[in-house]
């Protein structure tokens, strides 16, 4: 199977989330369309940030 | 539902890795190593003959005093330290894998988080283990052969460069052609999907690579120059995209990449906008082949309107997209002076400086135009819509403009600093002696006081003085050694921070695992959809971006810099 025949779209929250269905090919948006994802990359950039700081500062 | 599937994958991709590490380790491919990465093995050459030759030295020293041999200990190359992180990556990841994978093809799975984020694991480590072969084998290899092709004297340029055949556009290539020729296998699918946080966070670190006092420094007519033309194309390609009905997604990411500076800013406008992979990679290649066309193009038309090296350094950095072909058009117009390079250089790093603004405006713009449908509060809908990570990336630009991780003036992490000058990097006396015998050569007071400053000091003082002694060394008939004494002042002057440094290796990493995860999402359908429209939008606002920069230059640009 590949991804492009899935359905559902997935959140990094865990549950996935019924989205629309998609044609095959373009439905994988890189946004994601709650903020979860947006809270994980906050989270990893911070604490690069601050080990860059506590390392090299 | 569940997620995991029960699939060998992950043990295979892990023994994999670990097997990389413990050739590194092992020495067995020091020859594909030296091959790949031939700077870093030249100085390690370098580094082994001095510390051997050091070492017969005192051997032979205490042979003669009768003393025991001494014990040095052999320094660490650049080469050493590559392999070590190759190695210590290889083991790390292969272990982790191998192990998850062992209980991913034993566990019981059971419907929950667990099962869903075990998922996503299998297909990090594929993405993972393709960015080793792009970052550590394809990167440096066409990085050789470029640079190999133009010593032969078979392309009078580096192809690899022009093309931007970086891990940037080969991580995109190479998950291009995976899901395009084999698919993404159903153990890999959730993975994949994840890709894309990685980018993000990747985006939020940019903000660190760059300061607001940059800006201050770049000099009045190139920041108003560049704001006009940046902000300019991107308000035409948001109007023309409009009128001409092409999805706010595609319309979005296309102006920042026809505004600001191709590639890394269509990578960073991306998720504001909510672009899809395919569109994405439209711009990029409208973007990449547009440059390399303007990059033959626009030499030959600064030759024939008889354009001075500042006036078409101006012109390139305003008129090309994407940087590497800047630099190529600014050496093809001018290939023995610095000047035009310098120039270019100067109004490219003001266009990526206009990035923070372009992302929030577009933030703004895409929020407005997707909810207009329904009429709604704008203020509700940002505060409910806004994507967070751009907040995260304008934090990161401000902590970097107030000198947290360099001082305030920093450029990608390189920055001025008098003080920080080590002892062993002061002028020679030879070198001081050269500049005192060429004092008289100084055109004005302020090149004396430079000069002056300089011998006194053995160091340079000010970012100012810097500039001034450069431009001093370039003095029809000025001595070898004085105009060498100056080059290495300024180099000893300038920095590069350790931990900025540090925050473009993890940028470089990020970039390739997200953008490896972007590639595997663009299928051919998925080109076919973004279909004409945006190359005419492209083809329109980058002529009209060429032809009114051209203009501008040649009106108002003299030879002064």
């Amino acid at each position: 199977m590949a991804i492009n025949d899935q359905n559902a779209e997935m959140s990094m929250g865990g549950e996935p989330k019924g989205g629309p269905k998609f044609d095959r090919g373009h439905q994988l948006s890189i946004f994601v369309r709650d903020r979860n994802e947006d809270l994980t990359a906050l989270l990893f950039a911070f604490l690069i940030a601050m080990s860059g700081l506590m390392f090299f500062g | 539902m569940i997620y995991t599937k029960k699939s060998p994958a992950l043990v295979i991709i892990g023994i994999l890795m670990f097997l990389w590490g413990w050739l590194n380790a092992s020495g067995s491919i020091d020859g594909l190593q030296s091959a790949l990465q031939k700077s870093a093995y030249s100085d390690h050459t370098k580094v082994n003959e001095k510390f051997q030759a050091e070492l017969r030295f005192a051997n032979e020293q205490a042979q003669t005093e009768g003393k025991p041999a001494p014990e040095l200990k052999k320094p660490t190359s650049k080469f050493d330290k590559e392999k070590a992180f190759q190695t210590k990556f290889g083991y790390f990841f292969g272990s982790v894998f191998v192990l998850i994978g062992l209980f991913i093809l034993t566990w019981k799975a059971k419907a929950g988080n667990l099962d869903y984020y075990i998922s996503t694991v299998p297909g990090m480590a594929l993405i993972l283990l393709i960015a080793f072969v792009v970052r550590w084998g394809l990167d440096p290899m066409f990085a050789n052969w470029g640079k190999d092709v133009q010593a032969a004297g078979i392309l009078s340029w580096d192809f690899a460069k022009i093309f931007n055949l970086n891990y940037v556009v080969m991580g995109i290539l190479a998950g291009i052609v995976i899901v395009n020729v084999i698919g993404i296998p159903a153990w890999a699918a959730n993975g994949v999907r994840t890709a894309r946080v990685f980018l993000k966070t990747g985006v939020i670190l940019l903000g660190t690579l760059y300061s607001a006092a940059e800006l201050a420094q770049l000099g009045f007519l190139s920041v108003v120059m560049i704001g006009i033309f940046v902000l300019g194309s991107v308000w035409l390609v948001l109007l023309m995209g409009r009128r001409m009905k092409c999805p706010n997604t595609m319309t979005g990411v296309l102006s920042a990449g026809l505004g600001v500076c191709g590639v890394s800013a269509t990578v960073a406008a991306s998720p504001v906008v909510q672009a899809k992979a395919g569109e994405i990679a439209y711009t990029i290649g409208t973007i990449l082949l547009w440059g390399v066309g303007c990059m033959f193009i626009f030499p030959t038309v600064g030759h024939v309107l008889g354009m001075g090296p500042v006036q078409f350094g101006a012109w390139a950095g305003t008129g090309i997209l994407n940087s590497a072909q800047v630099a190529g058009a600014a050496l093809a117009f001018d290939p023995h002076g610095i000047e035009t390079l310098k120039v270019a250089e100067i109004f490219n790093i003001t266009r990526v400086l206009f990035l923070p603004i372009i992302v929030l405006w577009l933030a703004a713009w895409f929020v407005k135009h997707e909810e207009s449908a329904v009429k709604v509060n704008l203020a509700e809908v940002l505060v409910a819509k806004f994507p967070l990570f751009v907040l995260g990336f304008i934090a990161m630009f401000a902590l970097s403009s107030t000198g947290v991780f360099a001082p305030a003036g920093h450029y990608q992490g390189k920055y001025f600093s008098s003080a920080e000058v080590k002892e062993d990097k002061l002028l020679k006396p030879k070198e001081v002696r050269a500049l005192e015998a060429e004092l008289p050569k100084a055109r004005n007071a302020s090149e004396t006081k430079a000069m002056q400053d300089l011998i006194a000091n053995r160091k340079v003082m000010t970012r100012e003085e810097g500039e001034t002694l450069k431009s001093v060394a370039k003095i029809e008939g000025f001595d070898a050694v004085a105009a060498g004494a100056i080059a290495n002042a300024n180099k000893a002057a300038t920095h590069d921070s350790k931990i900025i440094k540090n925050f473009r290796d993890w940028l470089a990493w990020l970039f390739s695992i997200g953008l490896i995860g972007l590639g595997m999402q663009i299928t051919v359908a998925s080109i076919k959809q973004a279909g004409g429209k945006p190359l005419i939008i492209g083809s329109v606002v980058g002529t009209l971006k060429a032809v009114g920069s051209l203009v501008v230059v040649l009106m108002f640009v003299k030879e002064f810099v």
